[in-house]
């Protein structure tokens, strides 16, 4: 039995349907991320499991048990917020120990979990501190020691680090994993950012316009993208838009601009369909137009910049698209923008997606 | 650049002239041991009008308790019904918000005279016998509104997912209500009372619509008026000037106190 359980979410704000059939698991001590942009319906999602917004239909289960008709306070999990929500009128210790006198500890327990906590982020003798005397990053920790603090299974995070700068947002990460990893028990994580998703998760559920895209492990996400949403959202890319020729057990054979092109066997499509190879801008590599590739276009290197590590070509190709190669950087003379290039990839490493 | 300067320091000059001139003569005659009504010559210092006024020889100390009662039971109940009221429409997703905003604000707007006679009539059609309870109804009518702004204020610089997050750990609506929004809006509601409290402390012309015998602070003077001013008011208003002083001087060295931890949310 999986921890959480979403069944068919439903959620309309007036005229516009913000959930659309949601399901989604979360089993004990996964970490799982619900991505998307803005307006996904990612928010919408925490904020039913949390109990602050009902949904119009579809249930939530906490170990087998409905909660739709409990509200925030008796259901057993609790929220990290966007924007932290620390009590202003309270130091450190009364916000992390808000829930623990809730719970009815005494002041002895709730002084040593609160010490415990602190510990856990890394906040030792903060005590006394109030939030506003504190920095982006440490509110942040405190308001991860103030959810953690009563010890449930389940944590929601509503975009943490979103408002962290970006040397922060990467050390944050490491932190929140590590924190994961070290209690053991349950994340639900809500972010747009892709990076902190592959990063951080045991699995990613892209959300698009209420809907789950796809659901698996960042290397599933990434390797195996299933929708042109999906495959567009994560990583950057370019997608060529083929024809199926052919489906045979080893692969299948597309067609793009009256040249044959191998791709690899996927599920769900047939001769006739159409299709589009989902380009992965560092699986490209820019040839030589003589060079031998299993899967290669012909076409015209448009521009080449040097970025130190990596070096971006952009190949026009014979048949009109752009392709973008990020290829590692390397001491010999490259190619020139004008010269004739070929654009290749591997086809057993290009997801084909509708 | 000089000359500018020196005119707006003359311009200050005047404004807290004009604005404290009348005051520091009512101070300053409150002391005088002249008692004639009809010349205003200050023949030397006397404490005979405060003396008077601890022994209310002219009925001026009661009228102020009168005023006194009057406000704070009005307060009391505008604080209740303002801030719920506030509270409410804030986190009200109706059709015709705007509309009941609008009307409940209505009463501060409307002049006193016609709200007044409006009570009044209401009154004597309703068959209202009770001053106190005619009294404290008219001032709760525009005390109300001075809370709801100031505390709606408030509200709306309020993140409302400091109440939400006290709910995700545990506590109930009331809880959370009491240990987080109470202590966040005090300020407002604090200062939309004592806003209400000096505007029903002052009101004369409400009152004197709906009042029968029950005398307040103002209409104790302006009847005093007729029959000459007893130069007692001048002892009664600055000991009320020195009251009020000290609280406003107070309550600035406790908001200063406070500030670093309500600023933040303040913006």
């Amino acid at each position: 039995m999986a921890l959480l359980e979403l069944q068919n979410l439903q959620k309309h704000f007036g005229k516009t349907q913000v959930l659309r059939d949601l399901s989604l698991q979360v089993e004990e001590g996964q970490f799982v991320t619900l991505l998307g942009p803005s307006g996904c319906g990612k928010t919408t999602t925490l904020r039913i499991v949390a109990g602050l917004t009902d949904p119009d239909g579809g249930d939530v289960l906490l170990e087998g048990r409905s909660m739709l008709r409990l509200p925030p306070e008796k259901r057993e999990l609790n929220t990290v917020f966007q924007n932290y929500a620390l009590f202003p009128h309270m130091n450190v210790e009364k916000n992390v120990a808000y829930a623990l006198r809730l719970m009815g500890m005494s002041a002895r327990q709730r002084a040593a979990r609160v010490a415990e906590m602190l510990k856990l982020v890394q906040m030792e003798g903060y005590e006394k501190r109030m939030p506003d005397k504190l920095s982006g990053g440490q509110r942040q920790r405190i308001a991860i020691a103030r959810a953690v603090a009563p010890g449930r299974k389940l944590l929601l995070l509503d975009e943490p680090l979103g408002a962290l700068d970006l040397k922060l947002r990467r050390q944050m990460q490491e932190e929140i994993k590590g924190l994961q990893k070290e209690l053991g028990i349950a994340f639900l994580y809500i972010t747009h950012d892709q990076e902190e998703a592959l990063n951080m998760s045991d699995r990613i559920g892209i959300l698009h316009e209420g809907r789950l895209e796809q659901l698996g492990t960042p290397e599933e996400i990434y390797e195996r993208p299933t929708s042109r949403f999906a495959a567009e959202f994560i990583g950057q890319s370019t997608l060529l838009p083929c024809r199926v020729l052919a489906v045979g057990t080893e692969g299948m054979t597309l067609e793009f601009a009256g040249q044959k092109l191998p791709a690899r066997a996927t599920a769900g499509f047939r001769a006739g369909d159409e299709a589009l190879v989902c380009l992965r801008n560092e699986r490209v590599a820019c040839l030589s137009p003589e060079a031998a590739a299993e899967a290669s276009l012909p076409g015209t290197l448009v521009s080449r910049h040097y970025a130190g590590g990596s070096v971006r070509y952009v190949i026009e190709l014979d048949a009109g698209p752009r392709v973008v190669c990020v290829a590692p950087s390397a001491g010999d003379a490259a190619f020139r923008p004008g010269q004739r290039v070929r654009a290749g990839w591997n086809p057993r490493e290009t997801a084909v997606v509708r | 650049m000089r000359r500018k300067r020196v005119g707006s320091a003359l311009f200050l000059a005047v404004m807290l002239v004009m604005l404290y001139l009348p005051v520091a003569v009512v101070v300053l005659y409150s002391f005088n041991a002249n008692t004639s009504r009809f010349t205003f010559a200050f023949t030397g210092f006397s404490t005979q009008y405060y003396q008077g006024l601890l022994h209310d020889t002219k009925g001026l100390v009661s009228a102020l308790m009168t005023s006194l009662e009057l406000a704070a039971y009005s307060c009391g109940l505008s604080l209740v019904i303002g801030t719920l009221g506030a509270l409410g429409l804030a986190g009200a997703q109706m059709r015709g918000k705007g509309a009941v905003e609008t009307l409940s604000l209505l009463p501060v707007m409307i002049p006193e005279i016609i709200l007044g006679f409006a009570l009044m009539a209401v009154f004597t059609f309703a068959g209202v016998k009770n001053d106190m309870v005619k009294l404290v109804i008219a001032h709760v009518t525009f005390c109300v509104p001075y809370i709801y702004l100031v505390v709606k204020a408030r509200l709306t610089g309020m993140d409302p997912s400091l109440n939400e997050a006290a709910r995700d750990l545990g506590a109930g609506p009331v809880r959370a209500f009491f240990s987080v929004t109470l202590p966040l809006i005090l300020p407002g509601v604090l200062s939309g009372t004592l806003l209400a409290f000096a505007m029903s402390l002052d009101d004369f012309v409400i009152s004197f619509f709906v009042s029968d015998t029950t005398v307040t602070l103002p209409l104790k003077i302006y009847s005093s008026v007729k029959t000459g001013v007893s130069l007692q008011v001048n002892a009664l208003c600055s000991v009320m000037l020195a009251t009020v002083a000290i609280a406003v001087a107070l309550s600035k060295l406790l908001s200063r106190k406070k500030e670093p931890g309500e600023m933040k949310n303040e913006e």
